[in-house]
C-alpha cells in the first residue's frame, strides 16, 4: 500500500481525472437527456403531430373520460387520467394491463381517443433515458444513476478544490492562446458559473429517488411496520375493495370539491382505484404549476358517495423534500425560468464534454509519444458520447417524421436512435487515425448540422407546420422546437465549415501545444 | 507525473471504499441518523427518515473523497467502514422507532 504523503489537492486532482474519465459518457447522457426533458412535453407535440390541438375551453371526466374508460379497461383495478395544462392540450387516460401500463392520448375538445401515438416523445423516450437509461432490469438504471450523480457531486467539490485561481479564471477566455488552454477556460467557466446549478440539479435528481435508495433502511427504522413505511412516509390514502360491485358517482364534483378544499388550482392527475367497486377510491391531485414544491395536495373521495376520505397533510421535511424534487422537474408554469434550466442544462453538458476532452488531448500527446494505438478507441468513445448522442438524438427526430404507421412504430424510432448511436461509435473509431484525430468530431459536427436541418424540414413536409406557419397559428412548442434544431444546425455547420477550410489550408492540423502538466490533469 | 500514485491494489480498494463503502455508510447513517433525530426531538419517523435520507447523499459524496484523500488506504477503510458500523450500532441500539401515536 501506498504510504507516502500528499496534498488534499493532489489526491483531488486524482479523483477529478479519473472520475471525470470514468463517468462523463454517462454524465453527459444524464445531462443532455435532462436538458431535453426540461421541453419534453414541447417535445411529444413536435413527435406526435396528431396531438398539435387548440387547448379546449372544458372538459369533463363524467361525460368525456368515464364513458371510454368503461368501455377500453372495464377490468383494470385503477384507472389515472392525466389533466390537460398550459404545456399539453390532450388528456392521457392510463391503466394497467397485467404487468404492462397501457395509455391512450384523448381530444379534451371533442372526447374522441385520438390514434394510436407510433411514438414515445419526449416524455416516454428522452425522459426516461434521463433517469434509467432504459434499463429496467433489476432497477439496475437507477442505481447507475445513484453512482453517477454521487460522483457528480464528488467531481465538483474536488474540482473547485482542485482549481487554484477560481476567481481570475472566472474572467478568463483565451480563444487564441491554444486549443488546450481555450477548452480549458470553457470547462471553468461552465463550471464556475453555474456551480449551484449544476451542484443542486445533480443533488435534488438524487433526492427525488431517496425512497429507492434507502428503501433498505425502512425495517431497521420502522421495525414491523416496513411495509406500510412507503404509505406513511408519503402520506397516501389507500382503501381496500369491498368485492361488491358499485357505481361511481360523479367525478366531476369531486374534483371541484377538491378544488374548493385547496382554495383553487388546476388539476394534474386523478386516480380511481378499483373503479367498479362499492369502495371505489378517487383521487384528485394537484398541479403544482404556481409553486416551487412538486406538492400535489392529493385529496381522497369515497367513489360512489364522493363523500371525502383523506387530505394529504403538509409536513415540512416531507415539504423540504418536495421542493427539492420541483427545482429538479420545474412543475411550476415559467417560461423564463424554463429556458434558463435548458440554457444551464447545455452548459452542464459543455462542462462534461470539454472535461472529457481535456484529458483526450492530453492522452494523446503522450500515446503518440510513447506510439500507442489505444488513442483512437479514446477518442472514438469520447466523441460518440458525446456528439453521437446528439447525432442519435437528431436520427430519431428525423425518423420520426419518416416513418409509415406501421406496428410497434415507436420501437423502430428508438432502434433508429440506438442504430445510430453505434454508427457514430464506428465511424469515430475509425476516423480518429493521428493525427487527425479531431476530424471525427468535426464530421460528426457535420451531421448534426445537416439531420437538425432535415427535421426541421420533414417537419414542415409532413405536418405542414413551418416555421411561419406555426408562429402564426401560435404553436408555440413547434415553433420553439424547430427554432433550436435551426440554431443546432447553423452552429454545427458553421464549426464543421471552419475546421474543413482549415484542413485544406494545412496539410496537417495545429497539434496540441505543450502542456504545463499543474494546469489540471495528471 | 503526478506526486499522488496509487498502486492497482490501492485504487480498486479504494473504489470499492467509495462506492460499496459509500453505500453502506449512507444507508447506516439514513438509519442511525433518523433513530437519533426522532427520538431526541420527538420527530415523526416518517419526517426523521426523510431528513437523514436527503443528507445521506451528501455522506455518500464525502466518503467518496475521503477513500482517496486519505494517506493510506487503511485509513480510509477505517473511517468510512469505521463509521459506517458506529451509525449502524447506534441505530441496532435505540432500536426500531414507534408508529406516531403507538408510544
Amino acid at each position: 500500500m501506498d504510504k507516502r504523503r500528499h496534498t488534499l489537492r493532489q489526491s483531488m486532482d486524482f479523483v477529478h481525472t479519473w472520475m471525470g474519465v470514468t463517468f462523463s459518457t454517462l454524465l453527459f447522457l444524464v445531462f443532455f437527456m435532462g436538458t431535453l426533458s426540461v421541453f419534453d412535453q414541447e417535445i411529444d407535440r413536435w413527435m406526435l403531430p396528431q396531438t398539435r390541438l387548440t387547448p379546449a375551453a372544458s372538459f369533463s371526466v363524467d361525460r368525456q373520460i368515464l364513458p371510454l374508460l368503461q368501455a377500453l379497461a372495464p377490468e383494470a383495478r385503477q384507472w389515472s387520467i392525466l389533466y390537460p395544462s398550459e404545456r399539453s392540450p390532450v388528456v392521457r387516460i392510463a391503466w394497467r394491463e397485467g404487468k404492462t401500463f397501457v395509455s391512450r392520448l384523448i381530444d379534451p375538445d371533442r372526447g374522441e381517443v385520438l390514434p394510436e401515438a407510433g411514438s414515445w416523445g419526449g416524455t416516454g423516450f428522452f425522459f426516461p433515458f434521463h433517469y434509467s437509461f432504459h434499463i429496467k432490469w433489476m432497477d439496475l438504471g437507477y442505481w447507475l444513476l445513484a453512482i453517477v450523480g454521487i460522483g457528480m457531486l464528488a467531481l465538483l467539490v474536488s474540482g473547485v478544490i482542485v482549481h487554484r485561481k477560481i476567481f481570475t479564471d472566472f474572467f478568463t477566455f483565451r480563444p487564441d492562446k491554444s486549443r488546450h488552454r481555450a477548452t480549458l477556460d470553457v470547462h471553468n467557466i461552465c463550471g464556475v458559473l453555474i456551480l449551484p446549478f449544476h451542484f443542486l440539479i445533480t443533488l435534488s435528481g438524487l433526492i427525488i429517488f431517496c425512497s429507492i435508495y434507502f428503501k433498505p433502511a425502512l425495517p431497521l427504522v420502522f421495525g414491523g411496520d416496513a411495509p406500510k413505511a412507503a404509505q406513511e412516509i408519503f402520506d397516501q390514502f389507500d382503501r381496500p375493495p369491498a368485492k361488491v360491485p358499485g357505481t361511481l358517482g360523479s367525478v366531476d364534483a369531486m374534483v371541484a370539491e377538491a378544488q374548493r378544499a385547496w382554495g383553487g388550482g388546476n388539476v394534474r392527475v386523478v386516480s380511481i382505484a378499483h373503479p367498479q367497486d362499492r369502495n371505489a377510491v378517487v383521487q384528485v391531485q394537484r398541479r403544482p404549476d404556481d409553486q416551487v414544491a412538486y406538492a400535489t395536495a392529493t385529496v381522497a373521495f369515497d367513489g360512489a358517495s364522493g363523500q371525502l376520505l383523506y387530505a394529504q397533510k403538509a409536513a415540512p421535511v416531507a415539504g423540504v423534500q418536495k421542493f427539492f424534487s420541483g427545482l429538479h422537474m420545474i412543475p411550476f408554469s415559467h417560461w423564463g425560468i424554463r429556458w434558463l434550466y435548458f440554457v444551464m442544462g447545455l452548459g452542464g453538458c459543455v462542462l462534461i464534454a470539454t472535461g472529457l476532452l481535456l484529458w483526450v488531448d492530453k492522452r494523446e500527446v503522450r500515446q503518440r509519444k510513447e506510439g500507442r494505438r489505444s488513442h483512437r478507441v479514446v477518442n472514438g468513445l469520447a466523441c460518440a458520447g458525446t456528439l453521437g448522442v446528439i447525432v442519435a438524438t437528431l436520427a430519431m427526430l428525423v425518423a420520426n417524421r419518416l416513418l409509415p404507421s406501421m406496428e410497434n412504430r415507436q420501437m423502430v424510432e428508438a432502434a433508429a436512435y440506438f442504430a445510430v448511436w453505434i454508427l457514430s461509435l464506428l465511424h469515430a473509431t475509425w476516423r480518429s487515425r493521428a493525427p487527425l484525430s479531431r476530424r471525427a468530431w468535426f464530421e460528426q459536427a457535420a451531421a448534426i448540422g445537416v439531420l437538425a436541418l432535415l427535421a426541421v424540414i420533414l417537419n414542415a413536409l409532413t405536418t405542414g407546420d413551418n416555421l411561419y406557419r406555426s408562429v402564426l397559428d401560435g404553436k408555440w412548442a413547434i415553433a420553439g422546437i424547430d427554432s433550436v434544431l435551426l440554431a443546432t444546425a447553423l452552429l454545427a455547420l458553421c464549426l464543421a465549415r471552419r475546421h474543413f477550410r482549415r484542413a485544406a489550408a494545412l496539410p496537417i492540423p495545429a497539434g496540441v501545444t505543450a502542456l504545463k502538466p499543474a494546469e489540471s490533469a495528471p | 507525473m503526478s506526486p499522488y500514485h496509487l498502486a492497482t491494489g490501492a485504487v480498486v480498494v479504494r473504489t470499492l471504499l467509495a462506492s460499496v463503502g459509500g453505500y453502506a455508510l449512507a444507508l447506516s447513517f439514513t438509519v442511525g441518523g433518523s433513530i437519533v433525530v426522532a427520538r431526541s426531538f420527538g420527530m415523526a419517523r416518517s419526517e426523521a427518515i426523510v431528513l437523514a435520507a436527503m443528507l445521506a447523499f451528501l455522506v455518500w459524496m464525502l466518503a467518496v473523497l475521503i477513500a482517496f484523500a486519505a494517506t493510506t488506504t487503511w485509513r480510509a477503510a477505517v473511517w468510512i467502514l469505521g463509521s459506517a458500523a458506529s451509525f449502524a450500532l447506534l441505530g441496532w441500539g435505540l432500536g426500531p422507532l414507534q408508529a406516531p401515536g403507538g408510544i
